[in-house]
């Protein structure tokens, strides 16, 4: 394209059609809302409480809670060296059927500075106990250590 | 060329050029009344959009999917959702891989399930999905049968409360 001066100047500027863009990326937005997640699921492990274990294993230091239908928590060590007397066998009580999740926290962090060599719990649900109860059980112990948490069936 | 061409008057004057007041162009250099909407910003705006719906990406190939009869309970120590089969309690009712089944059929249905992943290369894991105030006598049936069918690990689906890490 040759540029000349003076009166036959040749235009360079040209017009782009963004109609045809607009439309593709109106489509793609639309299908890309449609298949976006926006709620991200994360999952919770837990081991089954049954089986799984030969007989001349050797049962590592573990915890057992058990859920009871009026808010209250029994807790128990077992095989715990050196457990402190205090510890060993808790019973937390909660208040109007509800849980005291203080209480269990306080008991938690206590259990993890006095015996860190607990890191098996087992968790044994009332049929009342409520799902997010559980979860919430298991989350606090997982945050202080304890890793390898089971469920025990009824 | 254009100027003599007997196709002058059927050619589209350009409604941009017709605009301009230092040096009008299209038909007789009048002013149209034609709206012109400047559609780069807009272009600009929707791709943006577009990259960042696709960098968010789809399901993540879990199958794990919000539900809006179930509210799953929270957790911060929640870890990253694997693979696995996923069973759904949701009002009383149990769903293997979106497929209803009876309580009876639970242990069946869940062996089946676990005869087609190849255990060279995955690891069984059952994906409990169910709301946070069911009770646990509704999971009862799912934990008894899973221990049955071998299942050695179980996951329960859960959002991540504050301070998790996915």
């Amino acid at each position: 394209m040759q540029i000349q001066s003076g009166k036959n100047k040749k235009d360079m500027n040209f017009e782009l059609n963004l109609i045809p863009v607009f439309d593709i990326l109106s489509a793609c937005i639309c299908f890309l809302l449609m298949t976006a997640v926006w709620i991200q699921i994360g999952s919770m492990d837990v081991s089954q409480a049954l089986g799984g274990q030969s007989s001349d294993a050797k049962n590592p230091p573990s915890v057992l809670v058990y859920l009871n239908p009026k808010g209250e928590i029994q807790i128990s060590l077992k095989d715990v060296t050196m457990a402190p007397t205090n510890l060993s066998k808790v019973s937390v009580h909660g208040q109007n059927g509800e849980i005291s999740w203080k209480l269990i926290d306080t008991y938690i962090v206590s259990l993890h500075k006095s015996a860190p060599q607990v890191k098996t719990a087992l968790i044994m649900p009332g049929s009342k106990s409520q799902y997010e109860d559980i979860v919430r059980l298991m989350d606090k112990f997982k945050v202080h250590g304890v890793s390898d948490i089971g469920i025990s069936p009824l | 060329m254009l100027h003599t061409s007997p196709l002058k008057r059927q050619t589209m004057g350009s409604p941009l050029g017709g605009q301009s007041v230092l040096k009008p162009r299209g038909w007789k250099a009048n002013r149209q009344m034609i709206f012109t909407l400047a559609l780069t910003s807009l272009i600009d705006a929707f791709s943006i959009l577009v990259i960042f719906l696709l960098i968010n990406g789809p399901d993540n190939g879990t199958g794990v999917q919000a539900n809006k009869n179930i509210v799953l309970p929270e957790a911060t120590s929640a870890s990253k959702m694997e693979v696995g089969t996923i069973i759904r309690i949701e009002q009383g009712r149990y769903f293997v891989d979106n497929r209803e089944v009876l309580v009876s059929e639970l242990t069946q249905r869940l062996f089946e399930a676990q005869k087609k992943i190849n255990k060279k290369t995955e690891v069984p894991r059952l994906i409990i999905q169910a709301d946070r105030k069911s009770d646990y006598s509704l999971l009862n049936p799912v934990i008894m049968a899973a221990a049955q069918t071998g299942y050695q690990q179980f996951k329960f689906a859960v959002l991540p409360g504050a301070g998790a890490k996915l």
